[in-house]
């Protein structure tokens, strides 16, 4: 049994690895920026296992971009490093606002991320032009290997893949007990010895980094940064409406509910150029009052009736 | 006896504070606290249906300020068509969204009211995001403003400057918190909403009927935000996302007030109103001015929690 | 002596649920805690394990002063409980819930920690181990609260009325296990509203009415005294 699906596993791994050699560009560059906010949606799912609702992975996204490129741009570095250093960023800030905020949870938690993109979207606009571009932003002199599709896909595969493993370590570690039971019942978790604050900083923490990373990766590709373009609420929506609609709380979930709609979506921005993020607003709408579990839960189900 | 002297010890000083802060920003630039108090009472109109339903239902609404973008755009549609004065639409404004409510709570709220609280900020979340995409798909993103002569009356009395219509904030603060106050205190409804909220399950015991409780304040929240939407439109731009930041503010009003705490809200509301008017008032930093909520709520979750450990 | 409150008080907004307690807990004795209901017993046990920060007054722990420290320091220092209204962990199996304790006030690891899991369960008589907590009984689920207490190798154990609901073999089966849980060497403090069960399992009692200590000693003692008998006004086992 067990042989199985690691041969499923290796396979599926093999063939997203190789994909580059025999992919047109066109549908290269939309699988990656698929993978893109399918990293974006597993990382919320990840802080989503501990109890916490973040409506704030724009903030960080923005934040790891931003960080990068003024790297970039005042030193000249390597991309790589520089893509780094923007997910440091992010992890820091995310630091200083978990530290802060994280002794109320739950919907205090929530409104404070909502809030996260527009302040850093203020503050970026408002710091001196010399540092942040202002309004109108930086842009690169290059983008990232020259804008070669295949490494830039090879990039944002193995974010992906760090994303997808520290995924699986936080369901298959000591980690899995801890998130569970801090979502379960916080006081059972204390009276379990569980440092419940400890712990939702440091999977926020991670979990933000992650977001930097995606964010600073895609900056480096586009070689540009905007205040309104970074910080985009799409980036904070989108991710969550992948992750509710393939099932949350597990890996594959945000997997499957990225590539659905991923793939739907360049479908549908090409029947509806404008306003299809109300599309996004009823799958959100609908999978909360339908399918709570996603496509994850509808399958366990229909495979556990048999 | 201990706890109760700490109180008053408290209350005094801040209320001091707050004189003197009044006595400061008066002799140096006396604006300031006129339009902070009606930027305060703004604050204050749309965060207190709400806390509202937040107190009594146990929901937060993310999509509170898109129900407010929707009355705007009612009276903005209702001024063009009928070219009568917009502040007429309020009547049919409370109606039509004293109905709207009823229609949300049937469909969206009441299945998701035993789901956990993530779920429920789920959805109320993808509904405001329904609503502003609707509004923007509808009447694209395009600001639209109202000319109504009365609005820009200003008053100058020697040296000040000052809006006059901003009091009409004043007054629908005064006055919601007022209804709000009397209906939950002294109407048999607003008793067992107050019930409701305290404790469902004790509530259901004694014959309250929960769930029409839960839609009638509901509607009636949704109804009071719908007509101070009205109210907004006739003095700001309306455009599809106006409404999201009031969402943030009224939440970041409410926790720092304390759930079922209406009368903090007053208070924060005054915190809020006058402390962005003192920084858009210091030149070259009026850029920051839209920090202040978060650095407030901030602040209070940091002095709340920093207290328990004391404690 | 293992545990030791001065003057613990809590009050909540105005509403004084414990005042000025004072109370002592031998090593390796069952210490019953009654009172009619609303006398603040759970609120005790929560003030004790840390849930609540007393409002005035002091908590010692083996001659030390735990009162300000949080609930997850007091859990792995050994102080441990069950809950009135069970709280299990509904999306782990019951090994897991378990372990939890075993993980995180131990600091053990997953292998340590499940055999550790394991035995306790033995020990608790329980069974089936991978099942998920919906499938489990209302028995089955205050089993695995105790074991879930008991694998984070505790030196003092609280429960919250763990024999409401339970009668006959059942309960005998439990009072069997308390008794082998102070055999043990791990102190006890006991809330039961049956006086029958308080009778059999403590050394001694102390009465809780109204947040405030009644009175003191064995249970023969104190259930003749007269404030208690009036504090239940003819409750009686």
């Amino acid at each position: 049994m067990k042989n199985w699906k690691i041969f499923v596993i290796a396979a599926l791994f093999l063939a997203a690895a190789s994909l580059p050699f025999y992919t047109g560009t066109y549908l290269l560059h939309t699988i990656y920026i698929i993978m893109m906010f399918m990293a974006l949606a597993i990382s919320w799912d990840m802080l989503l296992r501990a109890g916490q609702l973040s409506f704030g992975i724009a903030g960080l996204f923005g934040i790891g971009g931003y960080a990068a490129v003024m790297l970039q741009v005042f030193t000249n570095i390597n991309p790589l490093i520089c893509i780094l250093f923007g997910a440091i960023m992010a992890g820091l800030i995310s630091l200083l606002i978990g530290l802060a905020t994280l002794r109320l949870r739950g919907m205090y938690f929530a409104i404070i991320t909502l809030s996260m993109a527009e302040i850093f979207r203020v503050i970026i606009r408002n710091l001196p032009d010399t540092w942040t571009g202002g309004a109108m932003g930086i842009v690169l002199n290059n983008a990232i290997f020259n804008g070669d599709v295949k490494q830039t896909y090879w990039l944002v595969f193995s974010i992906l893949l760090i994303t997808i493993v520290l995924s699986e370590v936080f369901n298959k570690s000591r980690i899995y007990f801890a998130i569970t039971s801090i979502r379960n019942d916080e006081i059972v978790a204390m009276s379990s010895g569980i440092d419940i604050f400890k712990w939702l900083v440091v999977i926020f923490v991670i979990t933000s980094t992650l977001q930097g990373l995606v964010g600073a990766a895609y900056t480096e590709i586009y070689g540009s940064v905007n205040p309104d373009a970074n910080f985009s609420a799409h980036y904070s929506l989108l991710p969550l409406a992948m992750a509710l609609l393939g099932g949350m709380r597990s890996t594959w979930g945000p997997v499957i509910g990225a590539i659905v709609l991923g793939l739907a979506g360049e479908y549908l921005k090409l029947l509806m150029p404008y306003g299809y993020l109300i599309i996004y607003g009823l799958i959100i709408i609908l999978v909360i009052l339908f399918l709570p579990d996603g496509i994850m839960g509808l399958i366990k189900k229909l495979t556990q009736k048999k | 006896m201990q706890i109760v002297s700490k109180l008053r010890e408290r209350r005094y000083q801040v209320i001091l504070g707050a004189i003197i802060v009044a006595v400061i920003i008066l002799a140096v630039k006396p604006e300031v606290l006129l339009e902070g108090i009606q930027r305060s009472s703004l604050y204050a109109v749309i965060a207190l249906p709400m806390a509202l339903i937040l107190g009594i239902v146990g929901i937060i609404n993310l999509a509170h300020g898109d129900f407010m973008m929707l009355g705007s755009y009612l009276a903005y549609w209702f001024a063009v068509k009928s070219g009568l004065d917009p502040l007429l639409a309020m009547i049919p404004a409370m109606l039509a969204f004293f109905l709207i409510g009823i229609l949300t709570f049937y469909a969206l709220i009441k299945p998701v009211l035993g789901s956990p609280e993530l779920n429920q900020l789920l959805l109320t979340f993808g509904l405001g995001l329904v609503l502003e995409e609707a509004a923007n798909l509808s009447f694209t993103s395009a600001p639209l403003k109202l000319s109504v002569p009365y609005v820009s009356a200003s008053l100058t009395i020697g040296d000040l400057t000052f809006g006059t219509f901003e009091f009409v904030y004043v007054l629908a603060a005064i006055l919601v918190f007022y209804i709000i106050s009397l209906f939950l205190k002294n109407t048999r409804i607003g008793r067992a909403a107050r019930a409701v909220g305290q404790n469902p399950k004790g509530a259901k015991l004694v014959g309250i009927d929960v769930n029409k409780t839960y839609l009638i304040i509901f509607s009636l929240s949704i109804a009071i935000i719908g007509t101070i939407g009205v109210i907004f439109a006739m003095r700001h731009s309306v455009f599809p996302i106006m409404g999201a930041p009031y969402t943030m503010k009224s939440f970041c009003l409410i926790a720092m007030a304390g759930i079922g705490n209406i009368t903090g809200i007053l208070w924060y509301s005054a915190l809020l109103g006058v402390s962005e008017g003192i920084i858009t008032a210091i030149p070259g930093a009026a850029g920051w001015a839209d920090l202040v909520f978060f650095a407030l709520i901030v602040g209070t979750i940091l002095i709340r929690s920093y207290q328990q450990r004391v404690k | 002596m293992i545990l030791k409150t001065e003057n613990l008080s809590r009050h909540f907004w105005g509403l004084v649920a414990l005042a000025q307690v004072d109370m002592e807990l031998k090593r390796g004795e069952i210490l019953g805690i009654i009172g009619p209901n609303g006398a603040g017993k759970t609120t005790f046990i929560n003030v004790l394990t840390g849930l609540f920060p007393p409002t005035d007054g002091r908590i010692f722990y083996e001659g030390k002063d735990i009162s300000a420290l949080p609930a997850h320091i007091r859990s792995r220092m050994g102080i441990t409980r069950t809950f009135q209204i069970s709280r299990p962990l509904v999306d782990l199996t019951l090994l897991e819930n378990v372990m939890t304790g075993a993980l995180f006030a131990r600091g053990l690891t997953r292998p340590q920690a499940m055999k550790k899991a394991s035995d306790v369960c033995g020990f608790m008589g329980l069974h089936d181990l991978d099942k998920p907590v919906s499938k489990l009984t209302a028995l089955e689920i205050k089993k695995m609260e105790v074991a879930r207490a008991l694998s984070t190798d505790p030196k003092i154990l609280m429960l919250d009325e763990l024999m409401a609901g339970i009668s006959g073999d059942e309960a005998d089966e439990m009072m069997d296990l308390i008794k082998k849980i102070r055999g043990q060497g791990i102190s006890l403090c006991i809330i039961e509203h049956v006086m029958r069960i308080i009778a059999a399992l403590t050394d001694r009692v102390i009465v809780l009415d109204w947040g405030r200590k009644l009175a003191e000693g064995p249970y023969s003692e104190v259930s003749h005294n007269p404030m208690v008998i009036k504090a239940y006004l003819g409750e009686d086992a």
